[in-house]
This record gives structure tokens, sequence and C-alpha cells, in this order.
């Protein structure tokens, strides 16, 4: 064989190994694109059911049933949920996303701003429970010792009680008792990153603690099983070290799984970010949405909801990409 | 009771603001003695007092705003953070509402200022505006200040407050106040550029503290003009005390200080932010921990927090009612019986505690409450008796109509706890029937006012409001928007009126005696308490000046280095 036939043999064998590869983003491309229609369109039409109107909090409590209805007609309101949908979407492709509501900022502007403030404290979040993996190791590794039984008691009394408490209590001890940190408010990192990180210690606190108690529990579990295994008591016998049969031996096959908590835990992040950014009086995308909806800022709401869409579908892609990587049992498909 | 209020007490009885002063001075001294606050601040409150007393006794005609004034030693520059519940939602000057601090009515008053404004003693004063004075109640004149000048560069003029007069009255602007704008619009007459005259229809002699509640800001026509039809394009260009600066939609607004305001050295502060937070602990946090300066809410809401480092309150006294409204016009409080039956049936005083998780609410015994100069006695709502609700309940059921009534209110946890607490005590007697029904408080309007589904509707918060008009009317007026019962009685629709149309005091207290008569006989609401409006405050905030129910004049404010020697 030539050395370009075995060239081309070569690249014709990436080609065929990347292939499932590919298939597999299509696929889930297109059935994100189907979510982003489901959900963007249930949005408009669920905005037609809530209470109120855009109309009656701009006129303000004193106003007609015809003074709000004529200004729903002027914002358009008062045409089908179809072509509200349709008139949006055709805007959505123009790359237009409109302005606010009420004080007329660029949309696109907003949400990338929100947006930012609550991948910073998501992020954070996940590094800060990230801490639960060590600990799971050296827990499973010591079973039922008391470090465990303490651990396990703890993650419990996390895992139960619910972000919202979490918050109130956080906030009065920290906030306002103790008064190590800003009970409300927000600093930019890139204009103060000191005062960033002094305003986002309470929220990613608060949004981690539940996050660190499952991954934890998850993680413990998985290592406790693998600790089990055959291959591990052969590596025991031949005399290495605890650490290093951890960490090379016990940690990969528990990925997966631990993987897929992360991944899951990005919507509890979201959700849990509708909490903390409300309570703390965070500008992310959470509160944002929840003011936009009472305030039926409908274009805003769409706009972080296709945002959302976007992102959910491309971790989940990213989370099953992720199996195949780590476990070559795993196939794509 | 401390020596200084004791003496005060004495003095009692030689009139209203007699009564008033003494009752506040009362309340400060004995707050002096009970809680830890610095030398410094019980030095300038005991003085404060002090002068404040003297001045009624005498009565020079200085309002308690002037009497603040005249004692605090504003400092200049600096920045304050006020708290808002929410947003504004346009800079459209004709579109206002709630008088709460912090709230859209304030934000909006940053920027255009108060053409006039009422006092805390209910007077109509002048704002951006030099008066608005009548002597027969029918012709008014509006006098304008000289050189003031909105941020265009266009001159605050006749001319420019007639065309945002005449905007309101235009029913496409959709403005609240249209009807009544519209009422008197074709009565306007421009003197020349600084005065105005307006004859009204029919003599009303609350048209001045009207226009300061529901028609006050006025916005450079050029601006307006540029906005066309679109409200949300309306740029806020004003004359008032700050210049706007950012609106971060949901989260903040920004002004700056205004140097070219007409009242110099005001406004004194150089920046004013109005932080918006919806969670009311989250709010109450804030202030203690000094993260903004304050925030407006009531005593029952900040608890212990009002006893924290560097934190204080402040009254607003102006007194607002706790009601709920009976329909009138279907179910079973189209009877007297049932309404009465009500009245007997709840103890109010609980009914507070249960709505506030605080006892000793005294309950009022009419529409005025004992601050009113229209307080009387004579004329009284029913009281809590169950065993005479009990018969009338039993005899409304004998006569085929028992009582049965559907609750409407909104969800938050303080009005559930009063919902439930309405249900448990009527449900323990006979022949009642109570039905909950929780909305989402945007509901609650389109449910109460528009479709009028409810036999009891409860609203949330005190109604407010500086002087009886046009509160009262709105309350109790055939047609008044806040009459969502639907109460209609020519004999109160006469004495309302009738106090509207006199600029005589004795004339106008004798009007709203016969108005309480008709309120004690009628029952057209349930009024079950009262309670002033106060603020949670950083103990460096000065320059307090509450008017319209308790919107804060922005030019006033100011922080003090360390504690304000006087609030």
């Amino acid at each position: 064989m030539s050395k370009l036939a075995a060239g081309t043999g070569k690249g014709t064998d990436v080609l065929n190994s990347a292939m499932p590869y590919f298939r597999a983003i299509s696929t889930r491309l297109i059935t994100g694109v189907l979510v982003f229609l489901l959900v963007t369109f249930s949005a408009t039409a669920l905005s037609s059911l809530a209470p109120g109107s855009a109309a009656q909090l701009i006129l303000g409590d004193y106003a007609t049933p015809e003074q709000i209805a004529a200004l729903n007609a002027q914002y358009g309101y008062d045409l089908p949920v179809w072509q509200r949908y349709l008139s949006w979407l055709g805007d959505l492709l123009r790359g237009d996303l409109g302005l606010t509501l009420f004080s007329q900022q660029p949309i696109l502007g907003v949400v990338l701003e929100r947006a930012a403030v609550t991948f910073e404290i998501a992020f954070l979040a996940m590094a800060v429970s990230l801490i639960g993996i060590p600990i799971a190791m050296y827990t499973a590794s010591h079973p039922n010792k008391l470090a465990d039984k303490v651990m396990r008691s703890i993650s419990t009394v996390l895992l139960a009680v619910p972000t919202f408490v979490i918050v109130v209590l956080f906030s009065y001890l920290f906030a306002m008792v103790l008064r190590w940190f800003p009970a409300t408010g927000w600093a930019k990192f890139t204009e103060n990153p000191v005062a960033n990180l002094w305003y986002v210690a309470l929220p990613v606190l608060c949004l981690s603690m539940h996050q660190t108690a499952y991954l934890y529990r998850v993680a413990r579990n998985e290592f406790v099983t693998t600790l089990q295994e055959d291959y591990i008591a052969v590596a025991r016998a031949k005399g290495l070290p605890l650490g290093y049969i951890l960490f090379h031996h016990a940690l990969r096959p528990a990925m997966p799984q631990i993987l897929t908590v992360m991944g899951l835990s990005l919507t509890y992040m979201l959700a849990g970010s509708f909490v903390v950014e409300s309570y703390f009086a965070v500008p992310g995308i959470g509160w944002t949405i929840l003011s936009a909806v009472k305030s039926h800022d409908i274009p805003l709401v769409q706009a972080i909801l296709s945002l959302t869409v976007v992102i959910f579908v491309i971790v989940f892609m990213l989370v099953d990409l992720g199996y195949a990587l780590i476990d070559p049992r795993v196939k794509v498909s | 009771m401390h020596p200084l209020a004791a003496s005060a007490s004495k003095n009692k009885g030689t009139g209203f603001l007699w009564r008033k002063e003494a009752k506040k001075m009362e309340k400060h001294m004995n707050n002096l003695t009970t809680t830890g606050k610095s030398r410094a601040a019980r030095m300038g409150r005991a003085a404060a007092l002090a002068l404040a007393l003297l001045g009624t006794s005498v009565f020079t005609g200085m309002t308690s705003s002037a009497f603040a004034q005249a004692e605090e030693k504003p400092v200049s520059g600096g920045e304050m953070t006020i708290i808002a519940g929410s947003d504004i939602k346009s800079w459209d000057p004709a579109v206002t509402s709630g008088t709460f601090p912090g709230g859209p009515m304030d934000q909006l008053d940053a920027v255009y200022g108060f053409l006039v404004y009422v006092d805390l003693e209910g007077k109509v004063q002048g704002g951006m505006a030099e008066s608005l004075t009548s002597d027969d109640a029918k012709v008014w004149t509006l006098k304008l200040r000289p050189n003031v000048k909105f941020t265009d560069g266009n001159a605050y003029d006749a001319e420019a407050v007639v065309y945002n007069w005449k905007r309101a009255a235009n029913p496409d602007t959709l403005a609240p106040a249209q009807p009544f704008v519209s009422s008197w619009i074709d009565g306007v007459k421009i003197i020349d550029p600084l005065t105005i005259e307006i004859t009204l229809p029919t003599p009303n002699r609350n048209f001045g503290s009207t226009v300061a509640q529901s028609a006050p800001f006025v916005a450079s026509p050029a601006a307006l003009e540029a906005a066309g039809s679109d409200k949300a394009a309306i740029k806020p260009v004003g004359a008032g005390p700050f210049l706007f600066e950012s609106w971060d939609q949901g989260i903040s607004l920004s002004f700056k200080r205004n140097p070219d305001y007409w009242d110099q050295p005001r406004p004194y502060l150089d920046t004013l932010k109005f932080a918006i937070i919806p969670e009311t602990n989250s709010r109450i946090s804030t202030v203690v921990q000094g993260g903004a300066q304050m925030m407006a809410g009531y005593p029952y809401q900040f608890g212990a927090n009002a006893e924290a480092p560097g934190v204080t309150t402040h009254e607003i006294p102006i007194p607002g009612l706790y009601r709920a409204y009976f329909n009138q016009v279907a179910g079973s409080f189209t009877d007297h019986r049932a309404r009465e039956a009500f009245y007997h049936a709840v103890d109010p005083a609980r009914l507070m505690q249960a709505y506030t998780q605080v006892d000793g609410y005294v309950t009022p015994t009419n529409y005025f409450t004992e601050a009113s100069p229209y307080y009387q006695t004579e004329y009284t709502l029913p009281t809590y008796d169950p065993e005479k609700a009990q018969e009338l309940f039993n005899e409304l059921a004998a006569d085929g109509k028992p009582f049965k009534m559907k609750l409407v209110t909104y969800s938050n946890s303080d009005l559930k706890r009063l919902a439930s607490y309405l249900q448990q005590v009527l449900s323990a007697y006979e022949n009642v029937e109570v039905e909950l029904e929780l909305v989402d408080q945007a509901m609650l309007k389109p449910q109460c006012q528009t479709q009028v589904n409810f036999d009891l509707c409860v609203d949330g918060g005190v109604l407010v409001a500086n002087g009886a008009e046009p509160i009262i009317s709105n309350l109790l007026k055939t047609g008044g928007v806040d009459n969502w019962g639907q109460y209609s009685s020519e004999a109160m629709d006469g004495y309302l009126n009738a106090a509207n149309a006199t600029m005589d005091q004795a004339q106008v207290k004798a009007a709203y005696t016969d108005v309480q008569k008709v309120v004690a006989e009628d029952l057209p609401l349930y009024i079950f308490g009262s309670e002033t409006r106060y603020l949670l405050l950083r103990d460096n905030t000065g320059g307090i000046v509450p008017s319209n129910g308790g919107i804060l004049q922005k030019q006033y404010l100011y922080v003090c280095e360390d504690a304000c020697a006087a609030k």
C-alpha cells in the first residue's frame, strides 16, 4: 500500500470514527430546535393566560378597561397567539430582539449582561460544589467511620432544607448578624473584581449548599461500589497508596454518574437562581425573568427563555458526548 | 412617661394641632427613654420636639416640615439609595399612581418635581409652582416661579403647564386623571407667562390637593411632542431636582443633581438612586446592613430590626385605613343586616393582630380617625358583639336569605392570615357559609373593581389620604374609582359635594360629620384598622419631608457624615 493510500485510509478511519459524533450532534440539534419552538410558543400562549396586562401596569390603578384595551392594541397584545408568535419569530430570525417594554433597553444587551451574572453565580456554585467529590472519596474509603457518619448526616440535612430556607437563614446570619457579606446588590467583575466577589459570596454559598450535598451523596455511593470491585482489591494487594487508587482507578468509573449529576445540577442552578437572585437582588436572568413575567414584558421573557433552551440543549449534548469520551463502552448514537 | 411628654399632655385641649403635637411629643419622648440612640440624636430630637411644641402653642402657621428644615443642618453632596418595591413603567408625567415612598410617583418626582404638594397638615403648598390658591373654591390661580427652565432649556411657564394639562385631558393620552382634568380644562386661561386662572364648573375646595395627588407633574412639551403617542419613547425631561441618568429595568434607576434647580442650594445630594427590591425581608436587611438608605413599610414588618445599630425609623404621620369592600349590588351584603352582622361577628382588634402579628391596634370608630380634624364620637360603626351577630345571621336565614360570603383577596402571607382568620371566626357562627378565593395581586382589581365578583374584597395596605379628598370621594361617592362595592347613596353624594363646595372650615366639618353619620348607618365599607406609614432608615439620613401621603421631597434629602443631629 502506498503512503498516500495509507494516509487516505487513516483519514477515512478518522472520518468514520467521527461520524457517530456528527450524527449525535445533528440529532440533538434538531431535537433542540423543536424544543426551542415548543417552549417559546408556549411562553407566548401562556402570557395570554397570565392575570393583568402590560397596559394595566403602564396605565396604573385608575385606568378604565377601554384605556387598557386601547394600549394593548397599540402593543399588538390583542392579536391572536399564533400571529404574535410568528411576528416574534420573524424578529428573532432578523436578529432583532427589540427593546425592553418599559426602559427601552436593547433586549439582547440586557439578556447577555444578566446571563453573565447568572453564569458567574452558577459556575462558582458548581465549582464550590465540587468539594463534595474529594470528601466523598475520603468518606467512601473510610465507610461507617465518624467522618463518614457526620458527612452523611450533614448532607441529609442540607438536602432536606429547601433553598429558600437556606437563603433566609444565611442572609440573617452572614448579612445581618455577622455582617460579613452584603444583604443585596451587585458589582460587575469588570468594574471591581473584589467587590464582585464580596457580593457574589452569599448567593454562591446558598446555591451550592444543596448541590454539594447531592454531589457528595452520589459520588460517595459510586466510590463505595467501585472500591468493592476486584481490580481495586488487586491494586490494594499490590500495595498501591490509597490516594493513587482513588484518583487513578476509582474516579474514572464513577465519573459518568457524577457527570450526569453535574449536568442536571445546571437545571437546579437555574431554578435556584430565581430564588437566590430575587432574595439577594442580584441582577441575573432568574430575577429578570421573574420581574419580566410580573410586568408582562413578553419580549424579554421570550429572549430569556430562548437563551435558557439553547443552554440546556448544549449542556445535555455535551454531557451525552462526555459519557462516550470518559467511558469507551458507551456508544454514541 | 417622659416628663416633657407629660407636660405636653397636660396642655392638651387647645385645638387639633396641640393634641397632635402633644401626642407626637409623648410618643417620641417615650421612644427616647426606651431606645438606645446616641446622645446627640436624643438631644437633637428633644430640641426639635420642644421647638415644635413651642411653635404649635403660639401657632405661627409654620408646617412641621418647616420646623424640620429649621433644625437640620443639611450636608451637600453624597449619594443616597432609596429602596423601591417596584419599578416604574414609563416616564409619562400624566400617568401616575402610588403615594408610598419609593413608589413610581416618587421616582417621577425626582425628575419632574411636584407642581404643588399637600403637606403633613393637609394644606396645599407650592412646589415647582409658587402657589395654587382660591378665595371661593371656584376660581383658582396658579402662580409659577420666574426663570424656571426644563433641562432641555425650554421655559417652565404657563404654556408648558397648560400643554401638559391638555394632554392629560385628552382621552388618547390614557391618563388616569383624564376625567378630573377634562372636567375643568375648558376653564383654563393663561393670564401671563407665570399666571394661570382656572374657573371650575362647580366649586371644589379640594381642587388644589387633587391636582397635587392626581396631576402633579409637568414635563417639557418638546420631549412629549418628540415621543408622540408612544409612551415608552418619552424621555424624562423635567425641571425637578434631579436629572435622569440611567434605568436598568427591574433593577435600579439613577439620577444626578440638577445644577440648575430653582431652589438652590437644593438638591443636596449629588446622586440619587432607587434600588428595586420586591422582597420585604431583603429590603429590611439591606437597610440594616447599610446597603441602602431607606425603605417604606410598617413597624410590624420591621420588628426588632428597627433597633439595629445605625438604624432608626421615621413616622409619616398621615393616617391610612385598612378596609374591605362589601358588594352592595349582589349577594348577602346587599342586605343591611348582613353588613351589620359582619361588623358584630368579627373583633377588629383580633383581626388586626392576625393580619400584622402585632397586638395593640386601636380600632377606628368611623372613617375619620382621632388624628383627623373631622373626627367625631356621635356616629360610630357597630362594635364586636357575637350574640347580636348570631341573632342577625339567624334572622337572615329565617327570611330565606342565609349569609353566604365569598371573600376575595390576594395571596400574600399577611392577607392569607387575615382571610383564614375571617373564615375561621365566621364559620363558628350558625347559618353562615364562607368561601375563600385568593387571587394573584394583579387580578384583585379586575376581579373586584371591574367584575365585582366578590361579597367581601380585601385590598392590602392602607389607603392613605393627606386630607380627606380625593380619597373619600373615590371610595364613597357613586361611581368613585375606588368604590369597588358600587355603593351608591344620594345623601352621601350630597354631603361629599357640600364638603367640597365651601371654603368655610366649619361647614366642611359639618358636612363630613354628616358623611360619617351615613357611613355609620349604611356601612358602605368594612373599616377594621388604621395605621401610619413608617420609614426604616439609616440614622445618617436627613431632610425627610413627606408630602402627598408619604412621598419624600427629594430636594431636601441629604446624608450626614455621622448620625444626623435632628430628624
